[in-house]
């Protein structure tokens, strides 16, 4: 969260809500937009501080910056109200947007809509709201109370927590973090991979880098496709299913739940799969099973190759 | 020297000085080449990406969510580096591709089985970097990476034709500085018309693809044809704006050019839509007005350029098994419908997401038309009412209105401030390029849309000059034996008939746009 003395130090331009008025020629609204100029040949430092309300930041064009607050009901939207407590300040290609504390607008259902240049580094806060970032170069950091956190199309790296809320990721160039209390976590195309840790919810990974999946407790479930580098996944008493290509090792575990590996006919790799209580099954017509033991499974597949460990002490392991 | 003659030298100098100072120059490239394109990259900066379609003017309706995902989806597809087949690229399938146009940019391979034997370019934006990504042909870093710094410059002459030590001969027409040409070739050996593209670049030697090792394609013998005369170069259009451009309907074309009728008799200019055979309405993208929409834009770019395949364009424009691969299917970026396919995507890319040309066609439609000068010079604004005033926008229409009512409300009636009336017109033997398209003849061209030749490097179809100046007189040409005069003589004529001042003020808005 920027600091209030921060801001009083800075030479800036602050502009309150009640300095705007409507979007365009012979329209009333009460929707506030307006627009800054931002040098196109320099990055955008871009840093948020919402207590409530619905937070899009999205690329739209370099050179400028817009920003634009609607209320559900524009009815309700009282600009003066909302100008004594929202902040706008700018220096450079620094913008600084926040809500002074104390002042929430519960009931209000504002949506802060935030129109950056590519080039743009994103430092998000938002107390209670869903948070949406799209198409900038970043790198970009999120952090809700409660709330979904959904990040797109940046091509640096992404740190994200909630502490309750479900994130979504697509399409990343740079590592993720992702960390929330409670809620799921799904992640599609980051080939730096992913650092993914729910408390309590389920976890999805499709073409992903070297990645870890954590669930940390209750009956999330995690499943992983198109997997690009080493991945490590735990749950507790969540099913865990794997169905991919081992370009690298996999290190697969949880308390109670199944596991399941669906590995394409091709494939080579070393299968070490283990359960305590439960039964392992390499259910593959190409596969010959070595041994007796009904919980341990240690051989090679086509060869072998990559290095595919499973772990689960009262659930079953599935080898497809 | 005596006193006399000192005065006749010094007299002669300031008038020639005085010459100097009155006459008309282009002023390039808006905020300098350095500034826009390749010119930032070579310092280290991105290109800019496409802007996006901005709020609606009048309603303030914006793309919706769903739509500026598929407008970024389709940046990445237009920014990913193309190989042979699915698993020779020397980068992991999804990974970042390093040295590229932009280092920082995820580029990621999808369902492509990528580059055709022939070819022109192997990524989109090596031909769509001016003043950004999306615009038209300009210079880019060969290798952004080299720590030794490298000049941006055209693409076809280091990069593109020896990527993975690819073993192609640089045609002389490609300079190091100079524009990024494709060749058409006008006739066959037979002495019948050809009229269609010959790619530059064949995948004979690549490095990087185990499964070609007895390609052995030979690029056509382009000098031969140059000598001969037979060769018709086009350069890259930019890909800004062309959403609002398809969203004009027929009927306003016909309006605004109906309404200027009067006037063009006057001046000699006719003018007539190229349409399509299929059905009958008119077609505008392209030199020569020759494509329906943007849909078969990409569709047709991508098989023709690139030599990919897909739904649109499902053949290959070579199809030497020996330098196509064992394994690459045909057509190559489809639609996914399959669940388990036999090369076992299903387990490498699971994902069933659009095919790049469909992606393209969606950045493309929701991408903004080039933004003016925010800021025009009095000289520029001057020139605005000039350019009307000798009968440069009876052609140069400035501005047609999208459809009342289309899909996208951010797309609907609003002004496109194309400076085209996206008529075909003859422009005599001087820029003939003896091609013929649908309804466009051999001196035939579109009105090129003016928007955003501000920052535009090459003019004409073939590139031939930098020099906006230039450009305007070689509007001009006489009628000859085998061509119609142009239609433009008279305004050219008006035009060279101002003052220098005019000419500059003429000058100073078209480099505002």
């Amino acid at each position: 969260m920027i600091s209030e003395l921060k801001l009083r130090q800075s030479a800036t331009l602050v502009l309150f809500l009640a300095s705007s008025a409507g979007v365009g020629a012979g329209q009333v609204s009460r929707e506030f937009y307006r627009t800054f100029a931002v040098s196109p040949s320099e990055s955008l430092s871009l840093q948020v501080g919402l207590l409530d309300g619905d937070l899009r930041i999205g690329y739209a064009r370099d050179g400028e910056i817009a920003v634009a607050v609607a209320a559900q009901d524009p009815t309700r939207l009282d600009l003066e109200t909302l100008a004594s407590r929202l902040v706008i300040a700018q220096t450079g290609n620094n913008l600084e947007i926040w809500e002074r504390p104390g002042t929430g607008s519960q009931n209000l259902n504002l949506t802060y809509t935030i129109d950056v240049p590519y080039r743009t580094e994103v430092h998000a806060s938002v107390r209670r709201g869903k948070q949406t970032i799209t198409g900038i170069m970043g790198p970009v950091s999120a952090e809700t109370g409660i709330g979904d956190i959904e990040v797109s199309y940046i091509s640096l790296r992404v740190a994200v927590t909630a502490r309750t809320g479900n994130l979504n990721f697509e399409v990343v160039g740079g590592r993720i973090e992702a960390r929330t209390g409670q809620g799921t976590i799904s992640c599609q195309r980051a080939p730096q991979g992913i650092s993914a840790e729910t408390e309590d919810g389920d976890i999805s990974l499709m073409i992903v880098g070297p990645s870890t999946a954590t669930v940390k407790r209750g009956a999330g479930r995690i499943d992983a496709g198109g997997l690009r580098g080493t991945f490590v996944a735990s749950t507790d008493a969540g099913h865990l299913h794997v169905k991919a290509v081992p370009h690298e090792d996999w290190h697969l575990s949880s308390m109670s739940g199944t596991i399941r590996v669906e590995l394409p006919p091709t494939a080579r790799c070393d299968v070490d799969a283990g359960t305590t209580s439960g039964d392992v099954f390499i259910n593959r017509k190409d596969v010959e099973r070595i041994g007796e033991d009904v919980r341990h499974v240690c051989q090679k597949i086509n060869g072998g190759g990559k290095r595919i460990e499973v772990r689960t002490l009262s659930g079953n392991v599935i080898v497809t | 020297m005596g006193r006399l003659q000192k005065d006749i030298a010094v007299t002669a100098m300031l008038i020639l000085l005085s010459g100097w100072s009155l006459a008309q120059r282009d002023p390039g490239v808006r905020g300098g080449i350095q500034n826009t394109g390749g010119g930032l990259q070579q310092q280290g900066i991105p290109i800019p990406h496409p802007p996006l379609i901005s709020p609606h003017p009048v309603t303030g309706a914006t793309v919706n969510h769903n739509e500026r995902a598929s407008f970024l989806e389709g940046i990445l597809r237009a920014g990913q580096l193309e190989a042979t087949c699915d698993t020779c690229n020397d980068v992991t399938d999804g990974s970042p591709v390093p040295g590229e146009l932009d280092p920082q940019f995820p580029q990621i391979r999808t369902n492509s089985n990528g580059t055709g034997a022939r070819h022109n370019a192997d990524q989109c934006f090596v031909c769509h970097a001016q003043p950004q990504l999306g615009g038209s042909g300009g210079f880019i870093v060969p290798n952004p990476a080299d720590p030794v710094p490298q000049h941006a410059e055209n693409p076809q002459f280091r990069l593109v034709p020896h990527r993975f030590d690819r073993q192609n001969i640089v045609p002389s027409f490609e300079k190091q500085y100079g524009p990024i040409r494709e060749v058409r070739f006008k006739y066959k050996p037979d002495g019948t018309r050809d009229g269609g593209v010959h790619q530059l670049w064949t995948v004979r030697g690549s490095t990087n693809d185990p499964t070609i090792p007895n390609c052995a394609l030979t690029q056509p013998d382009f000098e031969a044809e140059l000598r001969a005369g037979n060769l018709a170069f086009r350069i890259p259009l930019q890909m800004t704006g062309l959403g609002l451009i398809e969203s004009i309907q027929d009927r306003e074309i016909l309006a605004q050019h109906d309404a200027t009728a009067a006037l063009r008799e006057l001046l000699g200019i006719g003018g007539h839509p190229n349409r399509s055979g299929n059905d009958g309405t008119i077609t505008r993208f392209g030199w020569k007005a020759q494509n329906k929409s943007i849909t078969m834009f990409a569709g047709e770019a991508y098989n023709v350029e690139m030599g990919i395949t897909n739904e649109l364009f499902p053949t290959a424009t070579e199809e030497d098994p020996d330098c196509n691969g064992p394994n690459k299917p045909l057509p190559n970026d489809v639609v996914r419908t399959d669940r388990d396919d036999h090369d076992n995507k299903a387990f490498d890319n699971p994902l069933h997401i659009l095919p790049d040309w469909m992606q393209f066609q969606v950045m493309m439609r929701f991408t903004d038309g080039p933004a003016p000068d925010p800021n025009p010079s009095k000289s520029a604004q001057h020139g605005r009412t000039i350019f009307a005033d000798i009968g440069c926008s009876l052609c140069h229409t400035p501005q047609m209105q999208t459809a009342p009512v289309m899909l996208s409300p951010v797309l609907q009636d609003r002004p496109v401030n194309l400076f085209s009336d996206l008529m075909v017109h003859h422009m005599g033997a001087r820029l003939a390029d003896d091609i013929i398209q649908g309804q466009a003849g051999p001196d035939e061209f579109r009105t090129t849309p003016l928007w955003g030749v501000g920052q535009r490097i090459f003019f004409f179809h073939d590139g031939r000059t930098a020099d906006l100046l230039k450009a305007i007189r070689d509007h001009f040409s006489p009628a000859t034996a085998k061509y119609p005069a142009s239609e433009a003589n008279a305004v050219v004529h008006r035009f060279n008939k101002m003052s220098p001042e005019e000419k500059q003020a003429i000058l100073d808005f078209l480099r505002s746009l």
